[in-house]
Order: structure tokens, then sequence, then C-alpha cells
């Protein structure tokens, strides 16, 4: 008998994703609130897999884990260290270590609390290094249209002469805001870990179309390496292209699963 | 106490608990061998807070592990106290049993980063991270482990919503990827 085949879902998260799901904490009675910028972003995300658990919808690797580790201890420790290096009163420095302490704990222990609803997928170096030219062929590409973009040409080429005087910061603005993913790969180049990252989720989305071609295969992210910054990206755009992979911002992949059924 | 002795003591707490567990009865003398272990393990905190030959960092998860450490501890002795009332008999032995191995592992790792010092081993931090949420997370189990509130009760409460602050604009303000 030929096997069952359906859809399924998969969402790859980012480093960013597990660190901003885990930075949060309300102690009201101590008027206390630690909260990182988009983790009510990743709320909706997070409960649906929680919801789906048996689906293993939520996927990461351990490269994402051990970042995210490091992440939140370097975060902790870079703004302990700032306090701590000043001080020669050895009672402060102690009660600042402790209440770091505090924080950091209650901050790993949400991320592990997230880590336990995720599955977490072997992917072997070979594997990665498979997609490694390709994906580094593709931002190259980027890079270069990127260090091409010239606004100014572009008004130039597409507001007359009459106009361009009066509306040229305005159309400036709108050009600004439509290649956003683009100026932001021009100041900020993408790293070599988020290379490796995509090939990762690359070398998942084979594995997973192997035994079902149909399925969908997100990332979850915040980078605009990968995800759209409030306008279309060409990043994105590309990766969607080349390798089937939809990025996007946490809350509107969980909005991406509600559509495949996952509410 | 010397760090083997520190090890020997350890050991010892383990095959007592053993006994207890064996013999169905808890022994309140044990009480004390926790609050010595325990200041032991406050001497080594001590330590960290004061070393400056290592990054502020790397003190900082090796503090954070003895911390950690102290905290179970008090919980434990604490349910060692009450074991009568509360018929935790044998239970706290058992649960103690399944606690006592990672303390003196994290002991024994952190010991070892004391001696390393500036030559520390740079997998080391990495490795004591994993071990202290292990630690953690058998805690929370066996029900040895604080809850926020009764870890925060004897804490500087304006020192922690300074920190909390902080913390959160450090979450705001930055790309932390980028720092590691």
């Amino acid at each position: 008998m030929p096997p069952i085949s359906s859809t399924i879902s998969k969402v790859f998260l980012d480093t960013c994703i597990l660190v901003s799901g885990s930075v949060y904490g309300s102690y009201e009675d101590l008027d206390i609130k630690l909260e990182h910028e988009f983790y009510r972003k990743t709320v909706p995300l997070f409960e649906i897999i929680k919801r789906h658990v048996d689906k293993r919808i939520g996927i990461i690797t351990f490269t994402i884990e051990t970042q995210a580790i490091a992440v939140i201890a370097n975060a902790v420790a870079s703004e302990l260290e700032q306090k701590a290096e000043k001080t020669l009163d050895l009672g402060l420095r102690a009660k600042l270590f402790e209440s770091h302490t505090i924080f950091f704990d209650q901050c790993l222990a949400h991320l592990h609390e997230n880590l336990s609803f995720l599955q977490r997928e072997p992917v072997s170096q070979i594997e990665k290094q498979q997609y490694y030219l390709e994906v580094s062929l593709m931002y190259s590409n980027l890079q270069d249209t990127a260090n091409r973009l010239d606004i100014n040409r572009l008004i130039n080429a597409n507001v007359t002469p009459r106009y361009r005087r009066i509306i040229r910061d305005e159309v400036y603005g709108q050009y600004k805001k439509r290649y956003k993913q683009l100026l932001k790969l021009k100041s900020e180049p993408v790293e070599e870990s988020d290379k490796g990252i995509l090939c990762e989720v690359i070398a998942l989305s084979k594995l997973y179309r192997r035994t079902n071609p149909s399925t969908r295969m997100y990332l979850a992210s915040t980078d605009y390496h990968f995800s759209p910054c409030n306008s279309e990206g060409e990043i994105t755009e590309q990766i969607k292209q080349r390798f089937d992979i939809v990025c996007d911002w946490p809350h509107e992949v969980a909005k991406y699963l509600n559509s495949d059924g996952f509410t | 106490m010397p760090i083997k002795s520190i090890f020997d003591y350890i050991n010892g707490m383990r095959s007592d608990l053993n006994k207890m567990e064996t013999e169905g009865f808890v022994d309140l003398s044990f009480v004390a061998k926790i609050e010595k272990l325990d200041s032991e393990l406050s001497r080594m905190k001590q330590y960290w807070i004061e070393q400056k030959e290592v990054s502020v960092g790397y003190a900082f998860i090796f503090y954070s592990a003895m911390h950690n450490s102290n905290l179970i501890l008090s919980k434990m002795r604490q349910r060692f106290k009450n074991a009568k009332k509360t018929s935790d008999n044998p239970g706290v032995a058992c649960d103690s049993l399944l606690i006592m191995p990672i303390i003196s592992e994290v002991y024994q790792k952190t010991a070892q980063a004391a001696e390393e010092k500036e030559k520390l081993n740079p997998f080391l931090p990495n490795e004591m991270l994993k071990l202290v949420s292990a630690l953690r997370t058998t805690a929370k189990q066996v029900g040895m482990l604080p809850t926020f509130h009764e870890e925060v009760k004897r804490i500087d409460k304006n020192q922690l919503k300074k920190t909390a602050m902080e913390l959160d604009k450090k979450f705001v303000a930055s790309n932390l990827l980028n720092n590691i």
C-alpha cells in the first residue's frame, strides 16, 4: 500500500526567536518586569507549537540551541561586567552577581521549557556544506544588488524632472522603505553563522520533502537577513524562490500555520 | 576544607542517603552535614565574586553554579528538617540521592576552573551552563528548587529592580547575536 501523503508544516526557529521567547518575567508584587522587545511576537507561534506538540512542528538544531544559551549568557554577563568592573566594593559586587544570576536562571528555565516543545534535528557538516555554495552565491548576488542600489538614480529614472524637486523627500522615504532589506544588507552584510543556519534549514527541508513532498517549510526569524523588515524583501523572496522556504517574523508564521489548519 | 576532602565529604553524604533510603528512616543529623557543605559552597561562591584573574563573564558562570547549588541545598535542608511533620520519609532521602551526584560534578568543575584560572579550558563555561541546567531541572522535578519568590525573599529588592530595568534595556537595544 502506498504511504498516505498529507501536507505537513515545519517551522525552523532561528536563535533570535528562542532568545526572544525566553526572556520575560513579570513579578507584579515586586514591581519588576523584564521582557524582550520581541517576546510578544513569539507568543502566538509558541502557543501553536505547544498545542500541536504531537505534530513536531517546531524544530531547531544543536547550533541554534547552543547559540541561544550563549546569547542569553553573554547578554547578562556583559551587563554585569559593565557594573562589576567599576566597583571595588565586594558587598556591592556580591549583590550585582546575585541579582543578575536570578534573572539569568529564570531566562534559562524559560529557554529549557521552550526547548521541551521543540524537536532537535541532527544536521551533519557534510549535509550543510552541500548547500553552502548556493547560499553564498545568493547572498553575494544580493549584496552586489544592494551595493549598486542608488535611490537618487531610481528617483531620476522614475520621476519626471518637473516633480522631482517637489516630491523628492517623500519619494526618497518611499524607496527607502521599499528597499529596506537590501539597504540593511548593504550596511550589515550577512554573517557566516546566518549562512550556516540557512544551510541547515535547506538540508532539513530536503529531508522532510523526501518523505513528504508537500511539506511546508517556514523559517521564523526577526533577522532581516532572512525575514522582511516591514516591506517586500528581496532576500526573503530569493529564499522562497530558490529553496521553497518561507521566512517571516514569528507572529506572521503563526498566521501561516493558522491557514495550514493549526489553530 | 581542601577540595579533595570536600569530594570525600559529598561521597560520605551519598552513602548516608543510600542508608536512609534502604532503612526507610531519615536521620536528622544529616541537616548539619548539609549546612557544612553549604558553607563550603558559599566560600567557593565568594571566591568567584572576588576573582579578578578571569573575566567577569566567566566568573559569573561559576558563581551562578555555586549559587544554584546553595539554593537547592537550602531547600534540601528545609525538607529534611520538616521530614517528620510532612511525612517526607524517606522521600527526601531518595530525592536528595538524585541531586547529590550533580552537585558533586558541579563542584568538581568549579574547583577545576578555580585551579585553571586564566588557563581555563574554553569549553568549561559552556559545560557548566548545561550542568547547572540539568541540576535545576532535576531539582525542580523532585521538589528541591525554591520558587522565584522563595529565592528573592532575602535579596535586596532595589538592586533586583535596578538589574531588571538594565537587562530590559539590554534586551531591547542591542543585536545580541553579534556578540557571540
